[in-house]
């Protein structure tokens, strides 16, 4: 890289600005990549005064929004606002097709997975997903071996990781196939952009996202028992001392849908009603944000207070419908993620689109070695952790953290995957009075309805906000930002629509360039 | 030989209780060795009852909303048992532990070979399997009627001991228990020398056989997966092979997989809770064994 | 509506409404005690336990009734669900699981509530004035009745508030009357309730001695209305007229009659229900109970022994609240 070349390229607020060796969002070897012109130029002319004005705007939104995250561990339920970076991650309209055709290839390979080992086993007895890793698995559910769920569908929401590697690469990092969460904040993010800097939307012909919730909705409603013309939707919420109740609230606002917790609802002769003053009032569809274990305590846990007794087997017979549905965790285990592959080429027969990391189980012989011997410079993970914890970041650990973290792995080695420590791309930050870059993920949300998969266009950029670190989760000191995806013919109406002006028009010219594509205005 | 048994649970509350939800596997299983001809579930007071199959037989469940003093769930079931020999076919001399090494054998049966809520596989079940394993010949049929034996005389049968919550780190400590802890100590010795074991609820027709342990509540015991493929039951409380005077109601990985009765309520902890089991044979009557 | 977020709200409605009520209570006995030496100490303080109903669970918790265990145990005692502190704790947990359904206002009133009583306790208020205390009390329960008037919608959430707000009102307005009634005219009930004799009874009762019309006045003050009770009634405060004030009166906002009206209206609103007959239990008992006060003299009261009017009023505010749980709640 020329960094000569580089620093007369940046100007403005960029001057000084450091890719770092890293694979850089925004900028190539020699400026800003073409998709983020845009935004460098308007953005480098701000002064470090303005865009601070613009911060404080953003913070004062959030804190009257009550935009907030419970972290735990910390001194109880402690609640902290999620910060909000103002520079968007930008993906161009050539990049979000293709990570589309690969997420939906994903989730339905996953799905199948699914509905085949809860059914026939095949993919255990061909031997390409050993048998013990799933039937050992601790989410999967015995009990539901032979269980039949609406349309074959069990993860109707899937929030998958992506991350870029040094040469640009998106890989799939995890799959959230339980109770994904992050996507209020997605939403927000775009409310508050827009808000807080409305002309960068007259400048860049963004997608829109907030067709999530809608589409939301009408899955949810699609997944009606039978005869139910206008169905009954509910979320059920572990209560306000889960950390994501504000994304709770927040869905259930924005469908229109009741916000229920465990004791709103009761089962009488296997159907789900929920309590209201006007009676008893059946239930359709649970849109469950609460975990399989505390779900329904005659069948999995006991002491749960937060869920229903008979959810479960009113769900079996098909009187009610769940999503996601039971069982899923066992999809998004990390020890099955590496058969993931195996699985896309076995269900459908097609070469997987999507990258993921390399990744070495513990369960082998040689990579249990290799994992070993390379702790040092690997991501060593417990399997059946989510959300950062159970993790040791090899080249930031001690020899004695590593030496002790390799005694549990070789103590239980099926419970542990070690990968190579990916570099994580980076984005530009607004700190103080510069930009500087920090690492990056990107989780989409992928909606499986009956018939088709649908991807709003973005997806919840996570930042590692802490300079160095790579760990985006909220819980650890993450933030967000917004995140665009760009409409195919961007840079051709650029230069012409800023003369023009006003986001309304700009959606109205048509596209010059390009004939051959379709147009992606909305 | 016909069997009719009669399993009645009765649950009695200080206040009525509310909202009570349930699960039962009381169903006898179908299957090579028995014949379910006829089951009836009743539960007082009177609702609707609904079922599903899972791996290790039939649940049935029903929920009770409006209050109730006392839930009373009676099942009656009628049962043809074919097994008379256990003995028959059974390999008793020549080597046959290879198969337990395969991959296939391995992979085909992994749950019953890892370890489950109730069963730790632990140094000192290790040890005890070792120790017996080098008692016996070749054979594995042998191996598992040695550890029966040996589990027969080691533990001390005593209701007092445990409860149903006890786990099997536990019972090794106290060296007493149940057919439960029994049956819950064979399986992990039998797992962690690689034979697939499962845990089985049934019932036992003791009629005129005296000593036997397993009459007045739910009984207990395991089948192992032989090299023939036959899963051989084994009843290490009664230092037997189950024949036809054995029903099996339904297997498992352990006890938590096959909980005869299972419920929540609204209320205050039940006052009371009996339950009986008896067992009659309908046919005539066998010679004392 | 859920009926959790109903229930929630109702109790909101009660909590802050009894957290008032104790204040008041306490502050106007203890005032009266203070200017009145021919009471003894002891009697004061009884009055007030029975009133409460606390009485088992005080003389559980304490071996005296001495002032400071009394203001400990109505002002701060966690275990007794009926202190101030408890209500208020209470009604804050209520307003926070339904933070979504109330305004923000009514939110920030409850919790701003809650953090300042955390600062006080018993030894604060002997040190200082106790007045200025139930003074605040009274204040905060009003400015969260005041920003819930202006700002919760009209609705179903505000008509359960209303109605778990004017029954507690019935409920304590019904009390103080009742306990206070007995320690001032220890024979007067007794004697009416035998001879049943309606001319005995009015203007009757050997009142006028400075102690009784003290003792009234205390009455008429822990609800709030001695003064409204001044500009009705010109001719001078007798007992029958104190009850007939606080029984029947039709507008005075603590009055028992005026009480179940408003829970008559709230049930009502709820239902949707125009006609006369009404469509469930919390009807029917609300409905009965305010046409009885409608059309009840106060003779009529005095006649039949004015405390066991006043203990069926209590006993019938009781089936109310259990009506509503059963008719809305939890079915």
């Amino acid at each position: 890289m020329n960094q000569e070349q580089m620093h007369t390229l940046q100007a403005g607020l960029f001057a000084g600005y450091d890719t770092g060796g890293f694979f850089d969002e925004m900028f190539d070897g020699h400026g800003p990549r073409d998709h983020y012109a845009n935004l460098y130029r308007t953005l480098g002319n701000l002064t470090a005064q303005e865009f601070r004005a613009r911060c404080e705007l953003a913070d004062l939104t959030l804190i009257h929004q009550g935009i907030t995250f419970t972290v735990y561990g910390d001194t109880k339920g402690v609640e902290k606002p999620f910060p909000v970076d103002l520079v968007p991650r930008v993906i161009p309209a050539n990049e979000w097709a293709f990570l589309e055709k690969g997420l939906a290839q994903r989730v339905r390979a996953l799905n199948l997975f699914l509905h085949d080992i809860y059914h026939d086993g095949k993919i255990l007895k061909d031997d390409v997903v050993p048998r013990d890793l799933i039937v050992n698995a601790p989410n999967y559910r015995r009990s539901f071996i032979g269980a039949n769920v609406p349309g074959d569908v069990y993860v109707h929401i899937c929030g998958s990781d992506l991350i870029r590697d040094y040469d640009g690469t998106y890989r799939v990092l995890e799959d959230n196939c339980r109770t994904p969460s992050g996507v209020s904040y997605m939403l927000e993010n775009r409310m508050i952009l827009m808000r807080v800097f409305p002309s960068l939307f007259g400048e860049n012909r963004v997608r829109p996202i907030d067709a999530y919730t809608t589409q939301l909705l009408h899955n949810l409603r699609q997944l009606a028992p039978p005869g139910r013309d206008d169905p009954n939707v509910v979320l059920l919420t572990p209560g306000v001392y889960n950390s994501a109740y504000f994304e709770h609230s927040f869905l259930a606002q924005q469908m229109g849908i009741e916000l229920v917790e465990g004791r709103d609802l009761f089962v009488d002769d296997n159907t789900v009603f929920m309590k209201t003053t006007r009676g008893p009032q059946r239930v359709d569809v649970v849109y469950r944000r609460v975990d399989d274990d505390f779900l329904d305590p005659l069948v999995f846990r006991p002491d749960s207070a937060l869920g229903v007794p008979g959810l479960v087997n009113s769900y079996r017979t098909g009187n009610v419908a769940l999503a996601n549905g039971i069982g899923t965790g066992v999809a998004d285990d990390k020890a099955v993620y590496p058969y993931v592959p195996a699985m896309i080429k076995y269900y459908l027969d097609q070469e997987p689109i999507l990258e993921q990391v390399t990744t070495y189980m513990g369960w082998k012989d040689d990579d249990l070695e290799y994992i070993c011997e390379h702790a040092h410079e690997m991501v060593l993970k417990a399997t059946n952790e989510s959300g950062g914890y159970g993790m040791l970041i090899g080249p930031q650990a001690t020899k004695a953290e590593i030496a002790e973290y390799i005694g549990t792995v070789r103590a239980n080695p099926r419970g542990y995957i070690g990968q190579p420590l990916i570099s994580l791309s980076r984005s530009p930050c607004f700190f103080e009075d510069k930009f500087e870059g920090r690492h990056v993920d990107l989780r989409p949300y992928i909606l499986c309805g009956k018939d088709d998969v649908t991807i709003v266009p973005g997806g919840l950029t996570r930042v590692a906000l802490r300079k160095g670190s790579y760990v985006v989760n909220s819980s650890q000191g993450g933030g967000s930002k917004d995140t665009w995806v760009l409409n195919e013919n961007q840079s051709g109406t650029m230069r012409q629509t800023q003369a023009m002006g006003g986001m309304v028009q700009t959606q109205q010219i048509p596209a010059p360039v390009d004939k051959t594509s379709p147009s992606e205005a909305q | 030989m016909i069997l009719r048994a009669t399993h009645r649970t009765l649950y009695s509350y200080s206040m009525p209780s509310i909202e009570s939800q349930n699960e039962v596997r009381l169903m006898p299983l179908n299957d090579a060795s028995q014949t379910c001809i006829e089951f009836r579930l009743s539960i007082n007071p009177h609702c609707r009852v609904f079922s599903y199959d899972e791996p290790g037989g039939t649940v049935h469940y029903f929920g009770v909303r409006s209050a109730h003093p006392l839930l009373e769930i009676v099942a009656e079931a009628l049962v043809e048992t074919h097994l008379e020999n256990p003995f028959e076919g059974l390999n008793l001399l020549e080597h046959d532990w290879d198969f337990y090494e395969l991959k296939s054998t391995r992979q085909a049966n992994a749950e019953f070979l890892a370890e489950s809520p109730y069963i730790t596989l632990n140094d000192e079940v290790r040890e005890i399997a070792t120790q017996v394993r080098q008692t016996s010949n070749e054979s594995v049929a042998d191996f598992l009627l040695r550890l029966a034996r040996w589990i027969h005389v080691s533990l001390t049968y005593d209701p007092d001991a445990t409860h149903v919550h006890t786990k099997l780190h536990e019972v090794l400590v106290i060296r007493a228990g149940v057919c439960q802890d029994f049956a819950h100590l064979m399986i992990a010795c039998c797992r962690i020398l690689g034979i697939p074991s499962r845990y089985v609820s049934g019932y036992l027709f003791v009629g005129g056989a005296d000593g036997m342990r397993g009459e007045q509540a739910t009984h207990a015991w395991l089948e192992c997966l032989l090299p023939d493929g036959r899963w051989l039951a084994v009843d290490p409380t009664n230092d037997l092979l189950p024949n036809d005077r054995y029903v099996a109601v339904h297997t498992g990985r352990d006890y938590s997989d096959v909980t005869p009765t299972r419920g929540v309520y609204v209320g205050t902890p039940a006052k009371s809770l009996d339950v009986s089991v008896s067992v009659d044979r309908l046919d005539v009557c066998s010679p004392v064994i | 509506m859920l009926s959790r977020h109903a229930d929630a709200a109702f109790w909101i409605g009660r909590y802050v409404e009894r957290a008032e009520a104790t204040a008041r209570m306490i502050d106007v006995h203890y005032h009266f005690g203070l200017e009145s030496p021919v009471i003894g100490e002891a009697l004061r303080w009884s009055s007030i336990l029975a009133i409460s109903g606390q009485e088992e669970l005080y003389h559980k918790l304490n071996k005296s009734e001495d002032e400071r265990s009394i203001l400990q145990f109505f002002g701060f005692e966690e275990r007794n669900s009926s202190s101030i502190a408890s209500c208020i704790h209470l009604a804050r947990e209520n307003g926070r699981s339904i933070r979504d359904q109330i305004s923000s206002e009514m939110w920030k009133c409850l919790n701003q509530m809650y953090l300042h009583f955390r600062e006080w306790d018993v030894d604060q208020v002997l040190a200082g004035s106790p007045f200025a205390f139930f003074e605040k009390v009274k204040e905060s329960s009003q400015l969260f009745q005041g920003v819930t008037n202006r700002t919760l919608m009209m609705g179903e959430t505000r008509d359960f508030h209303d109605a778990g707000r004017f029954l507690e009102r019935a409920d304590q307005t019904a009390r103080i009357l009742d306990v206070k009634y007995h320690d001032l005219l220890p024979t007067f009930s007794e004697g009416t309730a035998a001879d049943a004799a309606p001319r005995t009874t009015a203007e009757a009762g050997s009142i006028g001695g400075p102690v009784d019309v003290h003792g009234w006045i205390a009455v008429l003050k822990s609800v709030g209305a001695f003064e409204a009770f001044r500009k009705t009634y010109r001719q001078g405060v007798t007992p029958a007229r104190v009850a007939q004030f606080l029984l029947l009166n039709p507008q005075f906002p603590a009055s028992v009659r005026h009480s179940v009206g408003r829970i008559d209206g709230c049930l009502r609103r709820i239902s949707g229900n125009r006609d006369h007959a009404p469509i469930n239990d919390a009807e029917r008992q609300v409905g009965r109970l305010y046409n009885e006060l409608n059309y009840m003299r106060a003779e009529d009261i005095i006649t039949g022994g004015l405390h066991e009017f006043l203990e069926d009023v209590e006993e019938r505010c009781n089936q109310i609240g259990n009506a509503i749980h059963k008719s809305y709640l939890s079915y």
